[in-house]
């Protein structure tokens, strides 16, 4: 078996019995990143120095040091989250240049971990888009058909986990952005529960939906990042003092008596048919588990894509005031400061990112507050109030992760409203704060994969965790991995 | 005065207007020859501090009006009279820090990343 | 913006600057007296070199995240209590959006709808009123950060704006009153007693140099006229840096804006709110440039920040540890210390520790009005000619008190007990020990006798003289007799050589 095709639990287990060198396996797939990423266009920026400390954690191996739990495994982290002295762009021209002095809390962790950073990966501008065609550093392709979007805006972490540059990767999702691109690739991706993993330096998008998470092939490797990554921060005032379950531990308790809740409206008007079938099909598979399916009502989430196009964009439009030409890299010049100011804006970002900062900026402005920015929240209330009456008789909400397969490039790049209803699904995790996963069941005809999404009572990532895997334990839809050369046409 | 600013003039449409519709303007600001859509659109793109072109101003005029038809739906959405809004994911409360200094980062590191700086200050244009 | 007024301009003229009442409400920022910023660990200490007290937090720094400071709720908390607020069960945060190159993150963190402190009051000295005094009503209070500093080149070369951000994100308290206050007067006299409480709470140094305290004023006319009330337009009156700033600003302004209501009739329904900035140079206001939008602050809750809740007992716990206030303190040394009030009132204003210092002599020496005389006077004095604070004073209030002590009971009289302090002061000694170095020897009565027999004998002009009925020649032989004997009581030698001489 090529170094590949192996999990991360397994790739760890191998390094710390010593059948494994840290710089063979880095070495593995900087290799893999130098001859395939120029097809994906999945990495931003790949790290100078990850064959030095993989060098140096096989000499502290070698000299019988402690090493952490992930000693020597390579990890992709997207661009939108700090690395002390290395390039950090969130996918922007405005942050083409910007060098974070600091790392951000998970960065910290997954360091103390022996985690080595291979790469920062590409994603959509701010993390405002759905397809990471809005990067500034031009588009990743999907590597199950590179003429089709990898999903955004963790478009780059989900694509280099596909094409198996990097066996494990961070991601974030704001409305979606991890399980949307985790669907479209056809792995595993978890958004965890608002507040569970430190958002300290992920660079904001909409600071009351952002969450950092893992982007896995398996749901076990994903709880092997959680188990690192999740847990109170003291420098992130929204983080949770909630003790943080054992994640790997509970992944083997049986399934059966678990209740499984369906929205049939999820199943209605825009749902591609194919997609309809192959999750139909999964939920038999959950009740051979003996999982028990239960149909739900959640009436207020018709409403979610239109609360959450209003909160992200009122909090983006503040977050994203900060890049005004003065501090970090990117200046335009002007005569004058309010001139420097615009020029400075108009040019750094993109055409996304602008439309979004007006958006926001409009809603908040003198008089339309109550009627976009408030009512949006109290129609949040609402949602958060049906899952939680929800999860008064259900452990686990089951239902597609997006719409359709993966779109191909350009398709919706001039048609907003399209592009946000690849988000139909995802958004009303972010908005109730609770967590989802993202799972890769049967493909479609055309050999695109087709994700499954889990939602979990706040906290309740373990139940997730534990569901995914035993599904994994039961299909082969996980292991799959695109043939190569990846096909270039659909 | 903290409490006034909210409820001041407003730049784009009175109160009574239906807040998703881009043609009704303040008739002060109306005097630029462009389409409503436009003026609306540069109003807040100067707000924003965004330069738009006119060909930018327009096709972002469509899609802003786009958008915010989209959104109207909220409108429609009935609510109980006490429901309060819900602003962020978690609603615990008291997160708090001793006061105690921390080293801060050495000002060659923080002025590292500024388009231009003098070694001591950031720079920037004459404010007027 | 027509002149819609209903008067006529004749009408106008008729009215007097007088008759208009004028109305005024402050805007107070006071700085916080924390070790750290408010959500961030670096420094507050000021004058340190440009941009070396800031981290990613204060600079905004893409991912940063801010973490409220403990100390800064505590001391708002201690200053609404101070100033009557209801303090709010549960507060949040708000953001306020604006561009400007010293706020870093394009919003200043504050509080919009649920301020730390609620409605308060406070009571000022108002020697015009038949109370001898006013009650002006607060508002609210709430905390925010402070922005950087900008510095730009006045010159008409136009050169780049320099931004300083070592005080972005300072803890400032704005403190709101209604418009309450009518005379400039009255504004310094509330800021004077606002700052005095808020030195004696330790909230804040209030150092109004370092801009550690600030102040805008809100102004406009109540003006009578025929059976009308006519309002002028409301005017703020920005970044106000010194007590005299703001009572001449007010003075100027409210003079103003009558010149401008008689000459063009505008009310307030005709003008909106003008920000106007207080010009030293030539003692005028000056209408401010501003930017157009800058009324729009989009306020919305900052996501990144969690409610506040206090509870009823942290607030007792905050009340039950406060200090006696300047208020309460006047009253105790007017009531049980017999001091007149403008007595009273000087020591207090001198802060507590001067309080305390009075307060520890006139226990000791059991007669508060010669320890208000001594330390009113003489040590105030010295305070000031030296720079000093009263606890860098050389004489403890022990020392002090022996040195009364001694006076009071006629051992030193007041001339050398002026002379055994300046000792005192000088060579941080004790009172014995300075009456020892001045040699200060009790002279017993036949010493004084002959003394005085002396004087007699080699002053017959001047015995003469007093005899013919000028008693005031008495005292040329007082002085000689000092002169000779610096010890003898002056008291004792007048009524020696009196009796002597009338003999």
């Amino acid at each position: 078996m090529t170094l590949s095709a192996l999990d991360a639990d397994v790739i760890v287990d191998q390094l710390n019995a010593g059948e494994l060198t840290a710089t063979d396996c880095v070495q593995h797939f900087l290799n893999r990143i130098e001859s395939h990423n120029p097809d994906l266009n999945a990495f931003i920026s790949v790290s100078q120095s990850a064959l030095e400390q993989a060098e140096s954690i096989d000499q502290r191996r070698k000299a019988g040091q402690t090493l952490g739990c992930l000693a020597g495994l390579p990890i992709a982290i997207k661009d939108g989250i700090c690395v002390a002295g290395q390039p950090t762009t969130a996918g922007s021209r405005m942050l083409e240049n910007f060098t974070p002095p600091y790392d951000a809390t998970i960065v910290q962790r997954l360091k103390s971990a022996d985690a080595i950073i291979i790469g920062k990966t590409n994603m959509d501008e701010f993390a405002m888009g759905s397809s990471t065609e809005n990067s500034f550093f031009g588009p990743t392709n999907n590597p199950w058909a590179t003429d089709r979007v990898p999903g955004g805006s963790s478009g780059g972490s989900a694509a280099c986990i596909a094409g198996r540059l990097a066996p494990v990767a961070i991601g974030s999702d704001t409305g979606g952005s991890i399980r949307q691109p985790a669907s479209f690739c056809g792995i595993t991706g978890l958004k965890p529960t608002y507040g569970r993993v430190s958002r300290y330096g992920l660079i904001a998008f909409a600071s009351s939906l952002d969450q950092i998470g893992p982007m896995t092939r398996t749901a076990k490797e994903s709880a092997l990042l959680m188990s690192v990554i999740a847990g109170f921060d003291p420098r992130d005032s929204t983080s949770s003092k909630e003790q943080v379950s054992d994640f790997l531990t509970t992944l083997e308790t049986p399934l059966k008596g678990i209740r499984i809740g369906v929205c049939r409206d999820h199943f209605d008007e825009g749902l591609d048919l194919e997609v309809k079938t192959k999750i139909n099909d999964a939920i038999s598979v959950f009740k051979q588990l003996g999982a028990d399916i239960k149909e739900i009502e959640l009436p207020h989430t018709q409403s979610a894509v239109a609360a959450y196009y209003v909160i992200a964009p009122c909090e983006a439009s503040s977050n994203l005031a900060r890049y005004d030409g003065v501090r970090y890299t990117f200046r335009a010049q002007g005569e004058d400061l309010e001139e420097m100011y615009r020029n400075t804006r108009g040019q750094g970002f993109g055409d996304e990112v602008k439309q979004r900062i007006m958006l926001g900026t409009y809603a908040l402005s003198s008089g339309y507050y109550e009627a976009y920015y408030l009512k949006a929240s109290k129609v949040r209330r609402m949602i958060k109030q049906d899952y939680e009456e929800a999860f008064q008789n259900v452990d686990l909400i089951l239902g597609p992760t997006t719409p359709t397969p993966a779109f191909k490039l350009g398709q919706h790049t001039q048609d907003p409203l399209a592009m946000y209803l690849a988000d139909i699904y995802t958004v009303s995790a972010n908005l109730a704060g609770i967590p989802a996963i993202s799972i890769p069941v049967s493909p479609s005809s055309t050999g695109l994969p087709i994700g499954l999404q889990l939602q979990g009572r706040a906290f309740e990532e373990n139940t997730l965790l534990r569901a995914a895997h035993q599904f994994q334990n039961t299909t082969l839809w996980h292991t799959t991995s695109p043939s190569e050369p990846w096909r270039t046409q659909t | 005065m903290l409490k006034s600013s909210r409820a001041s003039f407003s730049l784009f449409l009175t109160k009574e207007d239906s807040p998703h519709t881009l043609s009704k303007l303040d008739p002060v600001e109306s005097l630029m020859p462009n389409t409503p859509e436009q003026t609306i659109v540069n109003q807040v793109a100067k707000l924003a501090r965004i330069h738009l072109d006119e060909q930018q101003a327009e096709s972002s005029g469509k899609k802003l009006e786009q958008i915010l038809g989209f959104v109207s739906q909220l409108e429609q959405v009935k609510l109980p009279e006490d429901v309060t809004p819900f602003f962020g994911a978690i609603e615990s409360v008291n997160a708090i820090r001793e006061d105690q200094l921390q080293t801060s980062v050495p000002r060659e590191k923080i002025l590292d990343n500024a388009p231009e700086s003098d070694g001591e200050f950031y720079l920037v244009p004459p404010v007027f | 913006m027509n002149p819609t007024s209903s008067s006529q301009p004749n009408d106008r003229h008729a009215v007097k600057f007088n008759d208009a009442k004028i109305i005024i409400g402050l805007e107070v920022h006071v700085q916080l007296d924390t070790d750290s910023k408010l959500f961030c660990g670096c420094s507050t200490r000021f004058g340190e070199d440009a941009n070396s007290q800031t981290c990613v937090v204060c600079t905004g720094m893409p991912g940063s995240l801010p973490v409220i400071n403990q100390r800064a709720l505590e001391l708002s908390i201690r200053a609404g209590l101070s100033l009557n607020c209801q303090i709010a069960r549960s507060t949040k945060w708000d953001r306020k959006n604006y561009f400007y190159p010293d706020l870093p993150k394009g919003y200043q963190i504050s509080q919009f709808d649920q301020p730390i402190c609620g409605p308060g009051h406070l009571e000022i000295d108002a020697s015009e009123s038949p109370s001898k005094s006013r009650r002006i009503r607060i508002e609210r209070a709430h905390l925010e950060e402070d922005a950087g500093k900008s510095i730009h080149d006045e010159s008409s070369r136009r050169q780049d704006s320099k931004i300083d951000l070592n005080r972005t994100g300072t803890p400032l308290l704005e403190i709101v009153t209604h418009p309450d206050i009518r005379t400039a007067a009255e504004a310094k006299a509330f800021l004077s007693e606002l700052k005095l409480i808020l030195n004696y709470i330790d909230v804040s140094d209030c150092n109004m140099q370092q801009g550690n305290l600030r102040c805008d004023a809100n102004i406009n006319l109540h003006i009578p006229l025929g059976e009308e009330q006519i309002a002028t337009p409301i005017v703020e009156i920005k970044n106000l840096n010194s007590f005299r700033a703001v009572e001449r600003s007010i003075t100027y302004e409210a003079q103003r804006q009558f010149e401008v209501w008689q000459e063009h009739g505008l009310t307030i329904a005709d003008a909106p709110k003008q920000t106007r900035g207080w010009n030293d140079p030539t003692q005028t206001t000056t209408l401010s440039r501003e930017k157009e939008d800058s009324a729009d602050y989009r306020y919305f809750p900052d996501p990144d920040l969690i409610a506040v809740k206090i509870e009823e007992s942290k607030i007792q716990q905050i009340q039950s540890q406060l200090v006696q206030l300047p208020s309460e303190l006047r009253k105790s040394l007017v009531e049980q210390y017999n001091l007149k009030p403008e007595d009273a009132a000087v020591i207090v204003s001198q802060g507590r520790g001067v309080v305390d210092y009075f307060l520890e002599v006139a226990d000791g020496c059991q007669d508060s009005r010669i320890a208000n005389n001594w330390i009113g006077q003489e040590v105030l004095r010295q305070l000031n000619e030296s720079n000093q604070t009263i606890q860098q004073y050389p004489v403890s209030p022990q020392q002090f008190t022996e040195l009364l002590k001694l006076v009071i009971a006629g051992t030193l009289d007041q001339t050398r007990g002026k002379e055994v302090l300046n000792e005192m002061v000088e060579h941080s000694i004790s009172s014995q020990q300075a009456i020892q170095q001045l040699g200060i020897k009790p002279v017993d009565n036949n010493e004084l006798v002959t003394l005085c027999e002396k004087l007699i004998d080699e002053n017959q002009e001047v015995v003469e003289q007093i005899q013919a009925g000028n008693q005031k020649a008495i005292g040329m032989l007082i002085g000689k007799a000092r002169k000779i004997n610096p010890n003898a009581n002056p008291g004792l030698i007048k009524a020696m050589l009196s009796e002597m001489i009338s003999s």
